[in-house]
């Protein structure tokens, strides 16, 4: 924190801390580079899909339908964060802190959903075949990876929605609250993705 | 410096000799790239020394010009490296055709890469560690690996392919030129785990005549040609054995003067006390089992190695499956390898025939070899009784 | 004018030393390890860059020791070539992640590029800190994986040798792992300090090249690390469940390893030399005096390598018997490759035309850089053509070829930056008779290395062997000697350079005379580099600086600053006529 050691002597250094538009690329060169990852992960999957005869491979069941469920709560928390959104650009903070916590909520519920599918999946196949194979291994990484990245946003969330709820964030500024929104789109938009691969 | 000298005279200073039809279009290129880019570096480095002389500092406020750039003269040696290249990549791609569309009357050979050894596997169902070819007969390899990725490489032959588990690849060639007595090299070019560098064999190219001699000897290893002679005999099975250790490639991770290797080694093993790491409880093999019951267990450590270890080592080795299959004759080959084991095992060990029996003189015997198993010799009659030539029917099974 | 030269370099005097610099700023051990100053950052880089090439270079001269003899000086034997294995595995993957990716964007790089560009620190300094210790934490883990027998699967982790290797593969994978994100989100933090902190005047034609190619270089490493890092993850899960991808003995495909791997460790070989080039313009024009020659080409050049870098990558596949197709198109590709790096070296060239050519040891480190990479570029032109590739892949040829890139290339030019910022970074000077004589040594150890293994690699000698047919014998003992002569190189080097930590004479502000905007800071920069937004010139304009000689360095001089303040940065006429260089 040295930045803050020394007080600002001219604007000039206090330009050091506030730079504006910064966290905008910032985000924007991180979303893409996320992106490239996701789809080079999806790419491996649908290579791998693509040389099997039959997929699911025989003897494996279907990926469980009760990824339906996930797929509508992270739905969910895309349109609570962009209501998030929309409330503090009216300047609302009540509604700002309270669609937020919302939103952070339904983050929790999807994680507990996917590990739910995750034991139901495992359950469901036969001892003999558990944690072998391109089809499980697979959908444990994609889903695993996807997870591993909603649970890398709710730790800003939390940092955002706490902010929030002590009113730092008004109708001019609210720079953490469009960062968490544009990475929970983004998680959303990957979900879906991956939802159609796995499930179709 | 010796060999740099030799090599200076007897070759060309880079590049093998030209053996294959391959190697021109390869060496045409190699010398049209050399030349242009030896130009291009030759201009590089004198340009450069040169400003280095005459534009050398005299004063630390020396004035310079003011030359920022010149847009044609950049245009100029943007262009002329892209026509250039552009011709390289032509002439490489041209090259390379030649690598595509074998011939369709070519002589395949199927090559097997293992941990760490190449076996080729020829029309007549032989197999050897090195590779045999005709001298102006195109030859189709069409390479497998059992384990993990090799590659073959020819520096002669200016070939090289990757030997991918599961997948067939191929490359084709005819060679040109007669190989010294000793062949030409032949390495694994793809890492491929602790022997790397002893998966090296060579490739001998024969004439018409001696070709066919090779053939005939891999068809029946159990039979030998002495060139001088022209007397044939059969091997005894410990001289056999031996043989085939060094040929199958057990030599390179068994040693049989007692040291440890990757595997254990192969003296004194006959009838010595073994304990399994592996799997759990498996029960220790005694010296006082019976025959039966060791040779079962060196059948079983070559065909299916990880069904034990042993007591020290890891599960390393392949299987040897494909090169001793269970029918005839190559489980002789097998036979051939625990006879061999005996005889440097700590029980003494004698032959049941006497290495210098008639017996072995094929001549005279030419219908089978003398140590092979009464089922075996009933097998070749019922097929026909192919005299000489006893391991040459049944051997494809496996490929 | 006179009201802002001074804030440049001073009265055309500038002060004594400083008393306040970032070193001195605050003390402690925790001033240091919990710092968001971009310097001292790029010092702890430079450092742990530093001996992770000690560790990597002594298990190269065990290499090069190992190959005296055909059948092994060091590790005889079939049982032993186990430990050759390691130290060659273990040379590749420290050099490649922990010294030459990391070398200069993150070390040099971090220290260099806010102060080059006019600024007080990067974008985001605490990110910066944790890209640190994320490198800090991925060596960790490597190291880890060494201790505990090290990893025998070459640099590449090609499966499905490194899905079923018993060494300690998921431990130096993990590592590699880490090291990707902290490569990613360094790249992230400099092309959004580039974006945004570039300072009034400073616009994207008037940022020195070095910027460009760290530009250019971040843009690949957020691109292509990604990728990387999938790749990584997957081989980890393949070895802990073998789920099958990679690993054909649970039906996976060795071959789509390869895409993935060098899709990105291509782009990573680019990586690794942009910067490498963007240190040689700002060194060249320098020592030359003059103005860097065609500025655009090579700024724009550094953006051509980066987006044609990611298309070849198929080249390193060409004996799987890919199809002809795909052969062809990635050959092509790969010879359009070479253009950006010719085009910078005939500029590099035309640059020194008649210049005022100083040989100060960064220049030797420069015109050894010219002299080997041209040779490493010109010996990919042989690997690029595809029938000379099938030939040459994977021998001895390519080990020469891509030592003559990576060290000939990325290393030399590191060399030429440490020694060109050595003054800035620590503000002391080190020997130059020292510096020349351990560049010449260095030089020279590097020829008689690799030049004899393009001779033996064209004869066939396949690389990553532990023992070798005794033809190639007087090839590997010329090759162990160069090698132990560029140790002593290199060890010279280190004594006169921590010899000046504590007694080299106090470097002057501008030591070299480069109009760059960091030597408008006192050496050492102070805390916050600037006080006031610098005013930003020419950064390739060096006439109005003039030596003095009671500070041993170069000033400004306000009589010249008029001209230098009223040019434009790239003149709308072009000089010609004048010109002819090469």
């Amino acid at each position: 924190m040295s930045g803050l050691q020394d007080p600002p002597t001219d604007e000039f250094s206090d330009k050091r801390l506030h730079i504006s538009g910064a966290g905008t690329i910032g985000m924007a060169v991180l979303l893409v580079s996320l992106t490239i990852l996701f789809a080079a992960s999806i790419i491996a999957y649908l290579l791998i899909r693509s040389r099997a005869s039959v997929w699911p491979p025989p003897g494996f069941p279907r990926i469980p339908s009760t990824l339906w469920l996930s797929t509508i709560v992270i739905l969910a928390c895309s349109l609570t964060i962009h209501m998030a959104l929309r409330a503090i650009q009216r300047g609302s903070e009540r509604g700002l802190a309270l669609m937020l916590w919302i939103t952070f909520a339904l983050g929790l519920l999807f994680l507990a959903m996917q590990t739910l599918n995750w034991i139901e999946f495992y359950d469901s196949i036969g001892p003999e075949m558990q944690l072998r194979g391109q089809y499980l291994g697979m959908f444990y990484v994609l889903t695993g990876l996807h997870a591993a990245h909603v649970i890398g946003g709710l730790i800003p969330l939390g940092v955002v929605s706490t902010l929030a709820s002590r009113g730092k964030y008004s109708a001019n500024y609210h720079p953490g609250v469009r960062y968490a929104a544009a990475y929970w789109h983004f998680l959303d938009i990957v979900w879906v993705i991956l939802f159609c691969v796995l499930y179709f | 410096m010796m060999n740099l000298w030799t090599l200076a005279q007897t070759d060309t200073f880079f590049l093998p000799p030209q053996a294959s039809n391959l190697s021109h279009d390869v060496d045409w290129a190699w010398n049209v790239v050399l030349g242009v880019t030896g130009f291009f570096f030759v201009l590089v480095v004198v340009v450069m020394l040169l400003f280095v002389l005459k534009y050398r500092r005299r004063t630390p406020n020396d004035a310079t010009p003011e030359i920022t750039h010149n847009t044609p003269l950049e245009i100029i040696w943007t262009v002329v490296p892209v026509v250039i290249l552009i011709c390289f990549f032509f002439i490489g791609f041209k090259g390379y055709l030649n690598y595509d569309t074998p011939p369709t009357n070519a002589v395949v050979v199927d090559v097997t890469g293992q941990k760490w050894r190449f076996s080729f596997q020829y029309p007549n169902g032989g197999t050897s560690d090195i590779l045999y070819v005709q001298k102006d007969v195109p030859v189709v390899l069409n390479l497998h690996s059992t384990d993990v990725l090799h590659a073959l490489y020819i520096p002669a032959f200016r070939t090289q392919r990757n030997l991918i588990p599961f997948r067939t690849t191929n490359i084709w060639f005819i060679p040109e030129e007669l190989s010294p007595k000793d062949g030409f090299p032949l390495f694994c070019t793809q890492y491929c785990g602790q022997d790397h560098s002893r998966m090296h064999s060579v490739v001998r190219v024969l004439d018409k005549k001696d070709y066919a001699d090779a053939m005939a000897q891999v068809a029946n290893p159990f039979k030998e040609k002495d060139g001088n002679t022209g007397k044939s005999r059969w091997i005894p099975y410990v001289e056999l054995g031996h043989k085939l250790y060094e040929q199958k490639g057990c030599i390179s991770c068994h040693t049989i003067d007692g040291t440890k290797g990757t595997g254990p080694t192969w003296k004194d093993l006959w009838k010595t006390d073994v304990q399994f790491a592996a799997p759990p409880g498996t029960a220790p093999l005694k010296a006082s089992d019976s025959d039966a019951n060791w040779e079962a267990y060196i059948t079983e450590s070559v065909l299916h190695p990880s069904a034990k270890i042993v007591q020290g080592f890891s599960d390393q080795m392949p299987s040897f499956e494909s090169q001793f299959s269970p029918t005839a004759p190559k489980d002789e080959e097998l036979r051939a390898i625990i006879t061999y084991i005996k005889s440097i095992g700590n029980t003494h060990y004698t032959p049941p025939i006497p290495a210098d029996s008639e017996l072995y003189d094929a001549d005279k015997h030419p219908d089978h070899h003398p140590e092979f198993t009464p089922e075996h010799v009933k097998a070749i009659e019922a097929a026909g009784g192919a005299a000489g030539n006893a391991a040459s029917a049944p051997t494809t099974q496996n490929q | 004018m006179t009201t802002i030269a001074p804030d440049l370099a001073g009265h055309g005097r500038p002060e004594a030393l400083p008393g306040d610099n970032y070193l001195n700023h605050t003390r402690g051990f925790k001033s240091w390890a919990f710092t968001l100053d971009h310097k001292r950052i790029g010092v702890m880089y430079l450092v742990a860059v530093l001996v992770a090439f000690f560790v990597g270079g002594i298990f190269a001269m065990l290499v090069r020791t190992q190959l005296l003899v055909p059948e092994g000086a060091l590790f005889v034997g079939s049982e032993h070539y186990k430990l050759y294995n390691q130290m060659f595995t273990l040379h590749g993957a420290i050099m490649i992640f922990l010294v030459l990716i990391p070398g200069i964007p993150s070390a040099l790089g971090n220290f260099i590029l806010p102060v080059m560009l006019g600024a007080k620190d990067v974008a985001f300094p605490r990110l910066n800190l944790f890209s640190f210790y994320l490198y800090v934490f991925g060596a960790i883990f490597a190291v880890t994986s060494i201790v505990l027998g090290a990893i025998d699967t070459g640099w590449t982790f090609y499966t499905p040798y490194s899905a079923q290797s018993e060494t300690h593969v998921s431990l130096m994978v993990f590592g590699v792992f880490v090291l990707g994100f902290s490569s990613i989100l360094t790249g992230l933090n400099f092309i959004v300090t580039i974006h945004k902190l570039r300072p009034p005047g400073m616009t994207w034609f008037r940022m020195p090249l070095f910027l460009w190619s760290t530009y250019a270089t971040s843009i690949i490493q957020v691109l292509a690390t990604p990728v990387l890092g999938i790749t990584l993850l997957l081989l980890i899960m393949e070895r802990v469940l073998k789920i099958g991808i990679f690993n054909s003995e649970y039906g996976g495909d060795p071959v789509l390893f390869q895409h993935f791997f060098w899709f990105y460790s291509h782009p990573a070989v680019y990586i690794m030399i942009l910067p490498a080039m963007g240190v040689m313009s700002e060194v060249i024009s320098t020592f030359s005096r003059k103005h860097i020659f065609g500025y655009r080409f090579i700024a724009m050049s550094s953006l051509g390598i980066a987006i044609i870098g990611f298309l070849v990558w198929g080249h390193h596949m060409f004996p799987n018997g890919q199809s002809t197709m795909l052969a062809t198109i990635f050959s092509f590709l790969t010879m359009l490759v070479a253009v950006p790096s010719a085009i910078k070296v005939w500029n590099w060239l035309a640059t020194m035309y008649k210049g005022s050519i100083w040989l100060q040891t960064p220049m030797c480190y420069a015109l050894s850089f010219l002299f080997n990479f041209t040779i490493g570029g010109l010996t990919g032109v042989f690997l690029g053509t595809l029938s000379i590739d099938v030939h040459l892949h994977d021998t001895y040829f390519v080990v020469a070829h891509f030592h003559y890139v990576m060290f000939g290339g990325t290393l030399l030019g590191f060399m030429a930056g440490v020694h060109y910022w050595w003054p800035k970074i620590t503000g002391r000077m080190y020997n130059e008779t020292l510096g020349k004589i351990g560049c010449a040594l260095v030089f020279i150890g590097f020829n008689t290395t690799f030049l004899p293994q393009f001779v033996m690699g064209s004869h066939g000698m396949p690389r990553r062997y532990a023992t070798y047919l005794p033809v190639y014998q007087d090839y590997h003992v010329m090759s162990t000697i160069g090698a132990y002569i560029q140790f002593v190189g290199f060890a010279l080097t280190a004594g006169y350079l921590i010899y000046s930590l504590f007694r080299g004479a106090k470097a002057p502000a501008n030591p070299w005379g480069s109009a760059t905007l960091e030597w408008a800071c006192t050496s050492p920069p102070p805390h916050d580099n600037f006080k006031r937004p610098p005013h930003v010139g020419d950064p390739y304009d060096q006439s109005n600086l003039v030596w003095d000689d009671s500070l041993q360095g170069y000033v400004r001089d306000n009589r010249l600053a008029e001209s230098y303040t009223t040019k434009t940065p790239i003149p709308r006429q072009a000089a010609t006529g004048h010109q002819d260089p090469g």
